[in-house]
Formats: structure tokens, sequence, C-alpha cells
């Protein structure tokens, strides 16, 4: 599968767009909490119920559409996360733990794990295919693989957007995450835009760790929360290799096979 | 609610032990599913074949059980460290586990339209050329957060739902799991996926649109990629959960989608036979709808008796025998999240 990224959207402690994150990986920066995005697209009334996941998942999407200079508002969409709306989850699973079992209507609203993409459709009131795709550990390659048939087969931009927020016990024993992290892409199926990275996908046999960058800043905040690990390959795209030379990284899909991304140019 | 006995009867390792997981196996043993995957897997390769699973609660009805026993230091207590089950992957991660799949395996997870948009990424998947098969699936069962969620909201009938009934109170919960095998290969098949639609509201997080905007969207859409104009449908299983506002937007919808071809048009809603089963609704009535053009049979509306106003002259109360041609079936979700499905009889 050939397609282009085209737009790129970032909050993270190490930086909260993508000019940012290219001078911090360069620089090799500390992170400094960022805390949530007031993501003022979404409207003031849903907003007030956003869950932080939600707020995360809008700010990316709309700085990766702002960059590619992409229709927001008909903008086809795949977000993922490892573990979803962790604070929710433990919410709810400590409310009905007790014997008056309350539940929020909000909360359980909330609790779908297609939140955030619902709270995107309304911010940039689009009616386009929304989608969670989860994968657990292999979340974003497997997102990727979802989001890249949608834009090549419908021939339209996809959004993939892939967030996980700062957990606590129980949940962190599952995989700890310390603080939060969100990312998005914006996918085209023709290059449409003069600064976009090339991609080439391809599903190959055998299994394979997952990519770890190269900058101390990008490995350590991968550490702290499992979907910045995409930054092994947001990395990538920031830097400034030959145009005739694909940079290729293989993300694992399970523990016998792989998704092996050409990538060429940079943003 | 799915028997018990049955239920238990389906033992997993401690790895992938939930509800849910349990009735995706139960589910994959009838009518043979079980072997026929296998013969997928064994005829393309494990690496030829993937897993698409829809599903809302996944396994959280496990994680629910695990809070309430809890250790004094907020620690999850032995039975139930269970990282894979305390995700929304677990089901389709299981699935593909435990059919020895090494292709592309998810799990969507979009509310009640889940295991019907499984059925248009498979699609996609195959076009693609990224796998020869897909394992579609769409499997929900009850748990704490969706009883006393959906109570919190107060959408629960009292009693057995009763779509599109001008005495409609809400929905009833069920629990389902199935299964279907999606591949290019028309031989053996019991139908052909014609098209698919979806859409969004953005509107509200809890509510549908009023005016049916992402239900028209995605009818209309899969009506496009089928080729086919409403008066090719011959039967419209409805999303009908018995709710005041999805059964007044869903027949303000298809009444103004389909006008003067409604009338000619067999249209039902299947919740009363199968309740909501959430995430595996989708699945359930592509199922029914397959059957309708396989048997000859279109369901009726079970409980339904004096239909509301718009669908008073449309809607099928008791079951008719008919040829059926090709069937519309409709998933709308939470958070506005809707999907199409039209299938045509294995032969197109």
């Amino acid at each position: 599968m050939k397609l282009y990224v085209s737009g790129i959207g970032i909050w993270s402690d190490l930086a909260q767009d993508w000019e940012q994150l290219k001078t911090a990986l360069a620089e090799n920066s500390d992170t400094d909490p960022a805390g949530i995005p007031r993501s003022e697209l979404i409207p003031r009334a849903e907003r007030r119920r956003a869950p932080k996941t939600a707020k995360l998942a809008v700010e990316v999407a709309e700085q990766a559409c702002r960059m590619a200079k992409a229709d927001m508002s008909d903008t086809a969409s795949v977000f993922t996360s490892v573990l979803a709306d962790t604070e929710i989850s433990d919410n709810i699973c400590r409310a009905l733990a007790l014997p008056q079992k309350i539940l929020s209507p909000t909360k359980f609203h909330n609790s779908v794990q297609n939140a955030p993409a619902g709270y995107w459709a309304i911010g940039s009131g689009n009616h386009s295919p929304c989608n969670y795709v989860g994968g657990f550990m292999e979340s974003w390659a497997l997102a990727l693989i979802e989001a890249a048939s949608q834009c090549l087969i419908e021939q339209r931009d996809v959004l993939l957007v892939n967030y996980d927020i700062a957990n606590k016990a129980p949940l962190s024993d599952v995989c700890q995450i310390d603080e939060s992290f969100a990312s998005a892409l914006l996918l085209q199926a023709t290059c449409t835009h003069k600064d976009s990275v090339e991609l080439e996908l391809e599903l190959c046999a055998g299994s394979h760790p997952q990519p770890v960058a190269q900058s101390i800043s990008a490995r350590t905040l991968s550490r702290r929360n499992p979907s910045a690990a995409v930054l092994a390959q947001l990395e990538v795209f920031a830097m400034k290799t030959d145009e005739q030379n694909a940079t290729e990284l293989r993300w694992p899909i399970n523990s016998d096979a792989h998704l092996r991304i050409r990538s060429r140019g940079s943003l | 609610m799915v028997d018990q006995d049955s239920l238990n009867r389906i033992e997993l390792t401690q790895k992938w032990l939930s509800r849910n997981n349990q009735l995706a196996l139960l589910a994959m043993t009838q009518d043979n599913f079980l072997t026929a995957a296998r013969d997928q897997v064994s005829r393309f390769g494990p690496q030829r074949v993937g897993v698409i699973l829809g599903t809302s609660t996944s396994s959280i009805g496990r994680t629910e059980e695990a809070y309430c026993h809890l250790s004094d230091t907020d620690a999850f207590t032995a039975e139930y460290i269970q990282p894979e089950i305390n995700t929304p992957h677990s089901t389709g991660a299981f699935i593909a586990n435990h059919l020895g799949i090494t292709g592309p395996a998810i799990t969507i997870s979009t509310a009640c339209s889940s295991s019907a948009k499984a059925f248009a990424s498979g699609a996609r998947w195959l076009e693609a050329g990224l796998v020869d098969s897909v394992i579609i699936g769409g499997v929900d069962t009850l748990c704490l957060s969706v009883i006393y969620g959906f109570n919190s909201l107060q959408l629960v009938s009292s009693e057995a739902c009763k779509p599109f009934d001008q005495h409609r109170t809400g929905i009833s919960l069920g629990e389902a799991g199935g299964f279907a095998i999606l591949s290019k290969d028309s031989k053996n098949a019991q139908a052909t996926l014609l098209g698919y639609g979806e859409s969004t509201d953005a509107w509200h997080m809890s509510t549908p649109h009023p005016e049916g905007l992402g239900a028209k969207l995605s009818m209309q859409q899969a009506l496009d990629r089928a080729a086919c104009e409403t008066y090719d449908i011959d039967y419209i299983n409805l999303h009908g959960t018995g709710t005041r506002a999805n059964d007044d937007i869903e027949g303000l919808a298809c009444k103004i989608l389909f006008a003067d071809a409604l009338a000619d048009t067999y249209v039902s809603a299947t919740k009363g036979l199968t309740g909501h089963t959430l995430g595996a609704a989708g699945i359930t009535e592509a199922i029914l709808a397959i059957e309708s053009i396989n048997t000859g049979i279109v369901p009726g509306t079970t409980n339904t008796t004096n239909p509301e106003t718009v669908m008073r002259e449309h809607l099928l109360l008791t079951s008719a025998e008919a040829a059926i041609g090709k069937v519309m079936t409709n998933s709308f979700g939470f958070g506005g999240n809707n999907c199409t499905l039209i299938f045509g009889d294995a032969g197109e």
C-alpha cells in the first residue's frame, strides 16, 4: 500500500505541535508537564463533559488537518489506543464495586471507545466515517493498516489518531502509563501537498521487536506511555533524508508478523 | 441472556477467561463455524487471514469483577491478573489466538455499530489485497456497566421491547455472538456483501440527529456502493431499538430516503426477538437479513402491535414468506456512529 502523510499532530510533555517536536527531538529536550489541551474546537457545552481522551484526540486531529490544509469536516478517521480511557474505566468499575452501584449517565456514554471520535465529529462538523480500533500493544500499527486501506480503497483523506492517558492502580499493572500522549497523522491517497512523506506499507512474516527512537527524549517518553512508541516513526518523518532512499521501520502486529513501513521525504 | 450452563462448558485458560470470550468461542462452535474458519487458515495460510471483531464491552465485565476483589494495595488479585483481558482488544486478540491466525487482527469498538463496521473494514482489507479471507465477528455480553449505564440513561424498558410501537418504552438488553467468513471466493457463499455505508451524526453523544442526517447518509452510501436504487431493496432490517428517539428518526430517515418505494418494501425490526445485543447487533441482524434471502422468510417485528405513525403502513408485524433478493440492515450507535450494510444472494 502506497500513500502519503501530509499532516502531523502531537500533544505530549515533550512537545505540543509538530514544529516543537522536531526541535525537541533534535535537541533532546527535557519534558515539561503539558497537561490536557483545552480543545476549543469542541463546543463549550460538550467540552464540559468531554473526557481527557477526547480533548487529546481532538487537539491532535485538528493540528494534523491544519498542517495538511485538509478539510476538517470531510476526513474519515480511525482512533486507537493501548488501554483506551482508563480514567473512565477505573471510575465506572469502582462505582460498580460499591453496593449502591450508581453510574453517571455522562460517564456511561463517554465510556464507549468511540467517544473521542464522537466529540471530534461534533467539533469539526464531520459526518464522515469514524472508527475506533483496538490492538493492545500493537494498536498503532494495526490502526495504520485499517486507516491506510480505507484511504486507498475509498480514495479519501483519513486521520489516524492514537492516544493514551496516565493511569493508576490497578490498571497501571496492566501497562503503566505515567503521562498522557496523543499523535495524529493525516493520510492521503494521492500527493496533493508539496510537503508530504510517501509511505509504502507491507505486511511481512516473522516476529520483530518494536522500533526504538534514536532521540533520548523520545525513548524516555515511550517508556512512560506505550502510545509514544510512535515517536520512532515521527522521528523518521522529521529527518531530512535523501529523497531517493527510503527509511525503513518494522512494526510488530503480533508475535509472528510485522508491518514494514518504508518512507521517503520529510515534513 | 445466554444460557449459563452452555457458557460454563466453554473452558478457557486464565489468560483469556472472560464471559465475552466464552460467548465468542461458544458462538464459533455453532453451525461448524470453527471448522470452516480453520479451513480458511489452512487454505490461505495463517498470515493471509485477518480477524475483525466488533464489540462494545469487550471484556470489561471481567475487569468489573476484578475491581470487586482488589487487594489492600489496590492491585488485582491473582485470579484477575489478565493483562490481555483489560483492554478493548481482548476479544479480537482471543479469536486470532484461538484460530492461530497471524494476519492483522483488530477489535472495532464503536458502540452498537461495531460488528456492522467489521464488514466494511473486511471488504476494504480484501480489496486492498491485505488478506484473502477475514473472520468477521460480533460479540457482546451483559455486564454491570451496560445494565446500570443504560438504566442511568433511562433507556431500558421494563417489558420486552416493542420497536416502532406507539407505546414503546425502551430497549431490552441482550447478548449475542455471531461470526461470518468474508472472502472473494463465491464458492459455498451464503450471500454477497453488495455495499456498505458509514457515517457520523456529529450531533450528540447519546441521542441521534433529530432529522436522521447520519442515518440517511449511511443508507445512501450503502445504496451507492451497491449500485442500486431504493426500489431494488426487498427487505430493510431496521436498527429499531425500541427507544423513542431511535425509532422516530430511523422511521423518518427511511420515509424520506425510500419515499414511495417504501410501500413495496418489507420493513421490520428484530430486536423484539433478540434484544439489543449492542456491539453484536450488526452481525446478528446481518445474519437474519441473509437468512431472509436464503429461506424466503422475512422476520416480523415481534412484540409490536400498534406501529407509530411514520411506519404504520410499512412495518411487517408478523413473519412473511417472500422472495428476497437484496436486503439492507442498519446499525446506529452512541457517538452518532452509523453503519448500513446491503447483502444480495450468493450469485451476485
